[in-house]
């Protein structure tokens, strides 16, 4: 068995002749890690999703899910892996009763003892129908349809979508515990970083329809530095390991991309005195990382 | 619960609200016709047509929502999330929603069309239920609903549009499958509907695969079709333009070669079989009674007031007024003769007598044995023709005999007397004309062209013949005249009604008789015996399915329970003659006046009968067990009390047939008073 869950190498895909969403995607996501699959709207987050899943076909590249095609053997692999849709929708006339029910009848895997605890955990109200739920459980009931299938595999498109902070918070308490007692591999594509970065292995993150930056959150977050200088301080040379320059007005924020060591030695070099190196959080690295190629663009 | 149970409760439960609102408004129709007719505000059950406007509104209604539901809802990709493939998916959906809609369809059909049989079906509904096609025809239009609109209607770039397109392909489509029904079912050129069937089924296969396609493919991948939508709905409509064309040009073709068909059909038509010693015998004394009732009326003509008095509602009790109709001089002539002489009693127990032979004896299971047998086979439209044919037709048979002479004799009655109704509406409304030309097709359009113009000549000579009653029972009478020979290039042809054998109406009907007899024998019903058990007891079944039904083989039983109380009530009456009163009992009839009691041919048992001293009333049980009482009061002056106590006792279930036929018998006395 491969130690990969995904694999996807040179992904490119199409809706119109002018319009290529996903450019060339490069991605590849460990079995049993936590893979937070991290981009500003319409970089292709969605799409990539779906050809993971199968239900888009890639106009080139190849993909593997699981050691399957996901075009090919479709039925297979969503018998083996679970995906929630960005807003995802349910059959509103159902109660959470007849959700799992109708869901249960797909997977003769289906664990009644993992759903009896999700459902106390996510505090779900039966005799309910799901159209009467908030958007925050409403998105908990399509989880617990996910999770209780025990897959080898889940695919989380962006849940919290259009939730408010409120909605959020909810859907994220459960589900950080839920996803944490579940010990298989996970993606995760989201924009909203905080509160899936804990959770996270690995982060790629994706611009322009591409996979600018793919590690291990912690190696992302330990290569990365925020040097802040004062609004005043000349301008800042073309030094290698420069991700982006920002001012704020106040001070100019220049993300680094290094060893800590290096990065400060050469702002020396560069004539620099007064300057603070702060550690950054993966939601900065991903503002800078997308900043750089919004003022390349 | 398996997948494929889960699939359907979930499309059960997302099409239930569209289901029973659809069979609920059904319904409500049907109840609110049903009610304007007894109401009297219609006189003309004439809905057949509604049968086409209602079947596809349900199949916009089910095809629609078969797959628009779920985009619309976004639950597409919550659907696709699950392990089973799109195809399984798209054919769960479909069939299920095919077996909504052919469920719709059976109740449609067994609301409406037993409904419009009750008076002159105004469309051409026998075009669709005389053919298998109905079934084609359900499953195209399903298909098309299903397999263009869903896929369209959830596209989110140019559904819109490909809404449009289909909007326009749809009528065109549905004009097209009639062009072709009326083609393959009507026309002489049968290869042009057999390419034109041909044609419908690839178009329905292609959109079959156009819908699966989408499906599977055009809702995952997003590629554009319109084009190609945009082209099928275009070859759609080209398509009917040529079906209906086609059909249109057909419709008026060759009055000549009809003209043709008809001198030829008079050239070769072949003289009648021989009788048997015993159907001469049976002829020769019916013609006596005849002749002697004929000499007595002849006496009485002249102090007639008018010919009027004997088209009173009153009288319709006697021959019962949705069955075919003796020709009018007959009926005038046996019904003053039952009502004034006395001889006439022989003549008519002759003829019941004839009637009542084992071999002529009616039978409702061997009719419906011979009818699918002979033509439909099991299936529904089986069913629906077989309870048109036996509420309607029953009378007919039981009169031609069950050859398959008597049957083709049927089938062309059937679409002459059809078309005629249909060419006639075309002096009230020109574009009617344009259905009618696509519905009854070529050979029969001449047909009634052609007849048209006989009825013009005579009508020339003779002034009667203007009298669209009349012209009717001329066609009923000669269908009868005509046993043998080229019949259908004679029917056709319309050539009949300028022999002058029609007007030999009684005689010949019973000399046929005889000769139907013989026929009959020589078929040994051989065919009968290869039906199935499922189609022996349909008579018994078919209630069960379609409620309606249960008029249907009332109304076949119904000419024989009339005959048979006939014989009853005269025989009533001659023992009142002799006797001074009425009998206790029917036991007293025998073997003094009738040589045996006939019992009710429903249940097999004796009528119920009450005797009063002034008249009698009997039970007549029907075949749906509902208990019409009748009652018959001889005397000028009958005791009130007894009366009342009858008419209390006259607690008639109510349906609607017996509310049209179950008027209290009319008062002979007051009768005779009348025509005095």
């Amino acid at each position: 068995m491969s130690e990969n869950a995904i694999v996807a190498r040179g992904v490119r895909k199409a809706y119109t002749r002018k319009k290529e969403v996903v450019k060339g995607l490069d991605l590849t996501v460990k079995r049993g890690a936590v893979y937070a699959l991290l981009g500003c709207n319409g970089v292709g987050k969605t799409t990539s999703i779906r050809m993971i899943t199968g239900q888009l076909a890639p106009d080139a590249g190849e993909i593997s899910v699981l050691g399957l095609d996901p075009v090919k053997d479709a039925v297979k692999l969503r018998r083996k892996m679970a995906y929630v849709a960005e807003g995802q929708k349910l059959y509103d006339w159902m109660t959470i009763d007849d959700l799992i029910k109708f869901v249960k009848a797909f997977y003769p895997e289906w664990d009644d003892k993992v759903c009896a605890h999700l459902l106390k955990m996510f505090g779900l109200p039966r005799g309910v129908k799901l159209k009467d739920y908030s958007r925050g459980m409403y998105t908990k009931a399509a989880l617990l349809g996910a999770l209780c299938r025990d897959p080898d595999l889940l695919i989380l498109d962006d849940p919290m979508l259009g939730l408010d902070t409120a909605a959020r918070r909810e859907f994220m308490s459960g589900v950080v515990d839920a996803i944490h007692e579940f010990d298989r591999t996970v993606i995760f594509s989201t924009h909203i970083i905080p509160e899936i970065e804990a959770l996270s292995d690995y982060a790629g993150i994706m611009v322009d329809g591409r996979l600018t930056l793919e590690a291990p959150v912690d190696e992302i977050k330990a290569s990365f530095r925020e040097i802040r200088l004062p609004a005043d301080a000349g301008d800042i040379p073309e030094l290698p390991g420069i991700v982006s320059v920002r001012n704020t007005g106040e001070d100019k924020i220049v993300t680094v991309k290094g060893v800590e060591s290096e990065m400060t030695a050469a702002f020396h070099q560069a004539g620099f005195r007064f300057f603070t190196v702060n550690a950054m959080s993966l939601e900065d690295v991903f503002l800078a990382v997308t900043a750089k190629k919004q003022e390349s663009e | 619960m398996k997948p494929y149970q889960v699939l359907i409760w979930s499309e059960w439960r997302r099409m239930r609200g569209v289901f029973l609102a659809t069979a609920g408004a059904m319904v409500l129709l049907y109840l609110t016709i049903l009610i304007l007719t007894m109401l009297r505000v219609h006189d003309i059950y004439s809905v057949a047509g509604l049968t086409f406007f209602v079947l596809p509104g349900l199949l916009a209604c089910i095809g629609f929502g078969a797959f628009q539901s779920e985009l619309k809802s976004q639950t597409d990709s919550f659907l696709l999330s699950l392990p089973v493939s799109r195809g399984k998916i798209f054919w769960y959906k479909y069939l299920f929603n095919l077996s909504l809609y052919f469920i719709l369809t059976v109740l449609c059909c067994s609301l409406f069309i037993p409904l419009s049989f009750e008076g002159n079906p105004s469309f051409s509904v026998d075009s669709f239920i005389n053919s298998p096609s109905i079934i084609f025809f359900t499953m195209y239009l399903s298909v098309h609903g299903m397999t263009f609109t869903a896929p369209l209607l959830q596209n989110s770039r140019g559904g819109k549009a490909g809404g449009w397109a289909l909007a326009l392909a749809f009528p065109a489509l549905v004009i097209g499958i009639q062009a072709i029904v009326a083609l393959c079912t009507r026309s002489e050129l049968r290869w042009v509907g057999i390419v034109m069937f041909i044609i419908a089924a690839v178009l329905w296969l292609a959109a079959l695969g156009l819908g699966y396609y989408l499906w599977t493919n055009y809702l995952a991948f997003k590629r554009n079709l319109m084009r190609p939508l945009f082209a099928a709905a275009g070859i759609a409509v080209l398509l009917s333009a040529i079906l209906f064309t086609t059909a249109y040009i057909n419709s008026g073709l060759d009055l000549a070669s009809a003209r043709r068909a008809a001198r030829a059909a008079e050239l070769e038509l072949e003289p009648a079989p021989p009788l048997t010693p015993e159907a001469k015998a049976d002829a020769s004394r019916l013609q006596d009674s005849m002749q002697q009732y004929q000499s007595r009326l002849d006496a009485v003509k002249p102090k007639l007031p008018s010919q009027s008095w004997i088209n009173e509602d009153k009288y319709s009790w006697l021959f019962g007024e949705d069955e075919p109709q003796l020709p009018l001089e007959t009926m005038q002539q046996t019904a003053t003769f039952i009502l004034n002489e006395p001889k006439a009693i022989k003549f008519y127990a002759d003829l019941v007598q004839v009637l009542n032979k084992p071999d002529c004896r009616f039978s409702d299971t061997c009719l419906t044995q011979k009818l699918a047998g002979m033509h439909y086979g099991k299936n529904l439209t089986g069913i629906a023709v077989i309870m048109n044919f036996l509420y309607d037709r029953a009378y007919v048979l039981e009169l031609g005999g069950r050859t398959p002479e008597a049957f083709e004799c049927l089938e062309r009655m059937d679409k002459l007397g059809n078309a005629v109704d249909k060419y006639r509406s075309f002096h009230r409304d020109s574009t009617y004309w344009i259905k009618v030309a696509v519905s009854i097709g070529p050979d029969t359009m001449a047909g009634v062209k052609y007849y048209e113009k006989m009825l013009q000549k005579l009508s020339s000579m003779h002034p009667q013949f203007n009298d669209d009653t009349r012209v009717r029972m001329e066609i009923f009478d000669a269908t009868f005249g005509i046993p043998q020979g080229p019949l259908k290039s004679f029917l056709e042809s319309g050539a009949f009604l300028l022999r002058p054998r029609y007007r030999e109406s009684i005689a010949n009907l019973l000399r046929w008789q005889v000769a139907y007899k013989q026929l009959f024998e020589q078929a040994k019903m051989t065919k009968y015996t290869e039906i199935s058990p499922v189609i022996l007891k349909l008579d018994q079944i078919a209630p069960a399915i379609i409620p309606s039904s249960a008029y249907q083989i009332k109304g076949c039983y119904a000419p024989r329970i009339r005959i048979v109380t006939m014989q009853l009530y005269l025989a009533l009456k001659i023992y009142k003659a002799k006797h001074g009163s009425f009998p206790d009992t029917l036991a007293k009839l025998a073997p003094e006046i009738l040589p045996v009691i006939p019992l009710n041919p429903v249940t097999g048992e004796n009528f119920g009968y009450h005797a009063a001293a002034d008249g009698f009333s009997m039970e007549i049980e029907y075949p749906d067990s509902s208990i019409s009482y009748s009652y018959h009061t001889w005397n000028k002056n009958p005791d009130s009390a007894v009366r009342a106590a009858a008419k209390a006792e006259a607690q008639v279930r109510p349906s609607p047939r017996n509310k049209r036929r179950g008027a209290p018998a009319p008062e002979l006395t007051n009768t005779k008073e009348k025509i005095k």
